[in-house]
This record gives structure tokens, sequence and C-alpha cells, in this order.
């Protein structure tokens, strides 16, 4: 009894001896322990990565310019969100979409283009890829037209046509009552990322594989006979500048001045990065800020320099500048605003005043002040005669 | 080798992490790309492709002194086992087991620099890939501050995002590309898997064999598909290689899709495998079997044999 007692216990534990002694053996021999150590820091590099991942994954953010029409400030207060603010106390008349179930279908995601304000109709368009017209009043949705990529450019309306160019390449002519296609699509040949421009019976469109279309307003014919080609994508939304000069610029870091009637170059102006921001004209002379942390100013007839030098930003500045009076504001990307001299090109104010928020979004001239929308939604005051300090605007719900 | 990281750790040091990070490997891991880009005309998923081809045979060197060792480790299990049985003194089974790596040229640790390549690459070109074909405008401002100052680079953007079903700027939706990094990884670790005497290791790398493709196929199904073609490319790179060292009939159906014997002493040593030798599947699950068989979990078709051999003794 007792030795088949001892022999069942035996039985038992050999097992979790063995264990034990491997256990301790493995702690002793750190060579058989490598691979071990090898398999755990690699989990931990993955583990890094993915924290380091999930940091900073970009998403679209959106930088559409606020509209101020009728006493109303259309704004993107949110990714994805398009909102009407009464002017006098900022408080908020609708946003759209809604966060009800139904406004849930409409993912915006983000919106890149002004909004066209026309007959109590409010049209913006989505990163994802849809056009929509709301109600002025309440913010209804009319209709929605869906393109085959998103939208990064704006909207133009025009000759009784909504027109929208999107990432998918092809431009479209909607009939603004209710969203019906009415001309095209047309492809163009590369993706679009600019806001078309209608400039009398002609609409203007600049693509990714540098070509700048005319194309007639009424059939979406071409205009010239060969379009004007850029070496690389066109990025700046076309400009109107006199009566008869395209401005566009882009990746190829030349911002061009182009015959609006017969699409030959002008003259061009290399700077040292890519062009993005909305060129300005102001009489005769354009003002253009570049990717390589400068503002120019250029003479419209010839595009030459008109500064001695330009005017050089903390960081790179992707929105378009603002004349505020005989101040020039400038807003880099990481929220520095600037009041610059137009004639000169001279700093105006004592120093940049500081937003510190991501700006990309083009500042908007609103009563006697400036607002400045940042990356997020939050909306800020200038006043351009001084550069006091910013303030953040208060939006009622 | 010291001197590059030196340079790497001084520069970490003075710029600080995130400057030198980005200085040292994303900027020029991106411009690296975007000029592939233009030599393969403006694919970028073919660029991607090139890309980890040409890394790959760069890092050739590593790649192989890792298989080999690998091998070795292989071979050396048999006697690493007899060891083990032999020696009880803990010091001076290691000291034996240090003898028996010198012999077979066995580095323990000689996986760590074709895996520590890996993974800076694949962080760094997941960053890289954000910012290249990132999937927001956003991304291209950022972008832009990233390229050298050369028109050649700085005209060829954006990049085309497209590739066969991908968009390389955003997760597979389609999870076919996740599928492809799960099974590619999972078949490269399987070849090149040694059998592991412990049986709290074995366990553990068995373990590893599931856990490491299955969080790949959650890493691919949350970053840009362009990581996940990286990887599976990179896989298959590794496979070719395996075929390279181990021959051809060493990997077989049969080894990667059962469980990996654990290991067994064997009554004779090998010779090391600085003398070339093809092994084939029988030769790689022949021998005793492991120690492992007290626990009841590790247990090879073997262990029949052994309980026969045991009853002739």
């Amino acid at each position: 009894m007792t030795l088949s007692r001892s022999l069942g216990a035996e039985k038992i534990a050999a097992p979790v001896r063995y264990q034990l002694r491997r256990r301790q053996e493995g702690k002793r021999t750190g060579a058989a322990g490598g691979r071990g150590f090898v398999w755990w820091l690699l989990i931990a590099l993955v583990f890094v990565l993915v924290a380091s991942a999930c940091a900073r994954i970009s998403k679209p953010q959106g930088w559409a310019t606020p509209k101020l029409a009728d006493g109303v400030l259309y704004v993107s207060t949110n990714p994805g969100k398009m909102a009407a603010l009464n002017a006098q106390d900022f408080s908020t008349k609708w946003v759209f979409p809604p966060d009800t179930d139904e406004g849930k279908k409409h993912e915006l995601q983000a919106i890149y283009g002004a909004p066209v304000v026309e007959g109590g109709n409010v049209y913006f368009a989505g990163y994802n890829g849809s056009v929509y017209a709301v109600a002025a009043a309440d913010g209804k949705l009319l209709w929605e037209f869906k393109t085959g990529g998103p939208i990064i450019g704006g909207l133009a309306l025009a000759g009784g046509s909504l027109f929208v160019a999107s990432d998918d390449g092809k431009v479209y002519g909607l009939d603004p009552a209710n969203g019906s296609l009415k001309l095209g699509p047309l492809t163009v040949g590369d993706s679009v990322w600019t806001a078309p421009l209608v400039a009398g019976s002609t609409l203007y469109v600049a693509a990714n594989n540098g070509k700048l279309l005319a194309l007639d307003t009424s059939t979406l014919r071409p205009v010239w006979d060969v379009p004007f080609e850029a070496d690389a994508g066109l990025i700046t939304d076309p400009v109107l500048a006199g009566q008869d000069t395209i401005l566009v610029g882009g990746i190829d870091q030349r911002l061009y001045a182009v015959d609006a009637k017969t699409g030959e170059m002008r003259w061009s102006f290399k700077a040292d990065n890519w062009f993005w921001g909305r060129p300005l004209v102001d009489k005769n002379t354009v003002y253009v800020s570049n990717l390589d942390h400068n503002v120019y100013a250029l003479d419209l007839a010839t595009g030459k320099p008109a500064w001695p030098q330009p005017f050089a930003t903390a960081a790179t500045v992707r929105s378009s500048p603002l004349l505020a009076g005989d101040v020039l504001i400038v807003v880099d990307h990481d929220g520095n605003v600037y009041g610059v001299d137009p004639a000169t090109g001279a700093s105006k104010w004592a120093g940049p005043t500081l937003i510190g928020k991501t700006v990309t979004a083009d500042p908007l001239l609103f009563d006697k002040e400036v607002l400045v929308l940042v990356e997020g939604g939050s909306i800020y005051r200038i006043d351009p005669s001084g550069g006091s300090s910013p303030s953040l605007v208060q939006v009622k719900p | 080798m010291v001197a590059i990281i030196l340079a790497v750790v001084s520069s970490f040091a003075l710029l600080g992490p995130g400057r030198a990070w980005d200085l040292l490997f994303i900027d020029p891991l991106i411009n690296v790309l975007v000029l592939l880009d233009i030599v393969v005309l403006g694919q970028f998923g073919l660029a991607i492709l090139l890309f980890t081809f040409i890394l790959r045979i760069a890092t050739i060197p590593f790649t192989l002194k890792q298989l080999r060792s690998t091998r070795a480790m292989q071979s050396a299990q048999p006697q690493m086992q007899e060891i083990q049985k032999k020696y009880k003194d803990p010091k001076r089974r290691q000291e034996e087991m240090m003898k028996l790596y010198r012999e077979f040229n066995i580095n323990p640790l000689g996986c760590f620099m074709p895996m520590l390549i890996q993974m800076v690459v694949f962080m760094a070109l997941y960053r890289a890939l954000v910012h290249a074909v990132g999937g927001s405008p956003e991304s291209l401002i950022g972008l832009s501050q990233r390229l050298y100052p050369l028109a050649l680079l700085r005209e060829s953007v954006p990049l085309n995002q497209h590739f066969l079903w991908l968009n390389l700027g955003q997760a597979d939706s389609t999870y076919i590309l996740p599928l492809f990094v799960g099974v590619s990884t999972y078949v490269q670790q399987k070849i090149s898997q040694t059998p592991n005497a412990n049986p709290q290791q074995a366990q553990q790398q068995q373990m590893m064999m599931w856990m490491m493709p299955l969080m790949l196929v959650w890493f691919t199904l949350a970053l840009p598909s362009g990581v996940g073609v990286y990887w599976v490319a990179s896989n298959i790179f590794s496979l070719f290689a395996s075929y390279y060292v181990y021959g051809r009939r060493a990997i077989s159906w049969r080894q990667i899709l059962l469980p990996m014997p654990s290991a067994a002493p064997a009554p004779a040593a090998k010779r090391p495998p600085s003398e070339p030798e093809r092994r084939d599947d029988s030769e790689m699950e022949s021998g005793e079997p492991a120690q492992a068989a007290p626990s009841g979990k590790v247990r090879s078709a073997h262990g029949k044999r052994r309980g026969k051999r045991k009853n002739r003794r």
C-alpha cells in the first residue's frame, strides 16, 4: 500500500519536477533564451510601430474658405460638416449633415471648396465625392450628386449650370435646380484638385496632368485649339486677372499667366516649391504664396517681382493672401498671421500674431476684421490694423 | 558598421528622436520611393516592389547568415540534447553549448539584424507612405517639405495611388492583402523555424507562429496597403532565399502544414554545416524524440519508435 502510494506520488510529481527543472535551466542558459528575446523584441517593435502609427494617422480635414452671404456665414466648423452661422452673433442656424439618423447617411469626410450661395440655396462638395444642395434657410437637403472620386476643388455656378471637377478626372455640369447631369461628364485625362473658373462663357479647368482646359459653358467643348500645358500638375484654382489673363500654378513650382482667349503663355514665374494657394490680384500686382515659405508679389503684365524680396514666413503657406485695407494678411501653416505692406513687402506689424493652430484655409474679410478658420473648425478673428492677439469666435449652438 | 551605429545614435541625441528619425529614415525613403516611381513610369506599387527587391538584395548577406544559422541550429539540435542530458552542472552545460555554437557557426542572435532591418523599414515605410500617398490632400503639404529640391522629384507628384485592386494610401477593405500578408508570414516563419528542445520555448514558438501573422493581418487592415505590399514581397523574397539555402526538398507542404516536431538527441554527431549538405524531409524529421515528452504536449510521430528502442534496451 505504502509502495503503491509512493509510486503514485512519484508519477504525479515527476512532470512537475521536470517542468521546474526545465524552467530553472531555461533561466540559466542564456543562449537558449536568445531566440525568445528576439521574438519579444520583435513584438515590442511592432507595438512601437502601432503606437506611432495611431498617433499620427492623417485624415482629410478640409480647407473650405468661409463664405459670407446675406448676413450668414457658411463655414465648415467640423471636418465634413457645413454650418450656417448668423453673422451678428455667430449663433448656429443649421449644420449639414445634421446629427440625425438621416444625416448620418451623408458622410462628407471633409470639405475643401468654398460653398456657393445662390437663389436661396447653398452648394458645396465633399471629399466623399458628392455635391450637395441644401436650402439656405434651414439646411434641408435638396439634392445630392455623386461623382466618381473625392472632390478637392470647389464649384462654379454660371450660365444656369453648376460645374464641378472631381478626382475621377471628369468635369460635370449639373442642373442647380435638381442636381441632374446637364453636361458631361467630360474626361480631362487626369484627376482635378482645383475649382473650375467661369469667365464669360468659358469654363477653365486645371488638372493634375498639367493641362489648363478652356471649355464652352453651354457644351463643354474645347475653346482653345490646344490646351495650355505645364510641366507638372496644376493645383492652384485658376484665377482671372484683368480682362484676359488666367493665373494658375502648381507642382512644377511655376505660376503661369495664360492668355484667356488663346491659351498661350504670357509669362511664368518660378519659385522653390509648389504653388498651392490661390493667387490674389489687386490692380496690377499678383500676390501669391508658395510652399517654399515665401509670399511673392509679381507684376501682372510681366511676371517680374514687385517687391525687393519675397516676404518670408516661418512655416509654409497653403492659404491665399488677403488684402484688408492697406494690409496684406498672410497666414502660414503653423498659424502665424502676418501683416504685410502690399507695396513693399515689409512687415507692417511688430511681428506675427500667433494662433498656434494649423491653418490651410483662406482667410476671409469680415466687416473690418479678418476671420481665420483653423484645422478642426475653430474660427479666430484678427484686427488687421494692428495685429493684436487673435480672439476665438464663440460659436453658439 | 560601428561608425554607422554611432552616427545614428549621435544624430538621435543631437536632433531629437523625431527630427532624426525623419532626417535619417523617412525623408530618404520618401525620396527613394519617388525616384523609383519615376523609374517604373509612375506605377507606385511597382516602385514599392522594386524597393523591396533592392533592399532585400542589399541585405542578402544578413539574410543568408540568418538562414544558415537557423539551418545550423537544426543540425546541432541532437548534440544540444545530448549536452543537456550529459551535463547536469548548468555552468559546464553552458560552456559546452557555447563550444557547440562555435563548432557549428551558430549565432543565437543571428536573426536579429535582418529582423531589425525589416522592422525599421516597415515602420519607416508606413510613415513614408502616409506622406507620399497619404489619404488626404493635407498630407501632400507635408510631402512638399520632405522632397529633396530636385525638379525631377518634386514634379512627379502626386503619385499614382492605385495598384492592382489596391489604393496604396489606404487600408485594403477587400481583406485579400491582409490574407496574403498572414499566409506569407506564416509560411516564411514556418520554414525558418528551428526545432526547440525546451518545451516551454517550443510552446512559445508555436504561439508566435500564429501570433505574428495574426498581428500583421490586424495591422494590414489598419495601415496603408502599400506597407502590406512591401511585407508580402519581402516574405516571397525570403522564401526564395530559404529555397536557395535549404534546397527544394527541405521546403515541403508537410513542413509548412504540420506542427514542427520537437528536437531530439542523436546518438551520433553530425558534421557542422560548414560542410555543405542538403537535407531532405526525412532527414529533418529523423532522430530521437524530444525530452519534452513528459509534459505530453509536444509529441511527434517518432514517439513510438523511442518507446520501442527503450523496450529493446
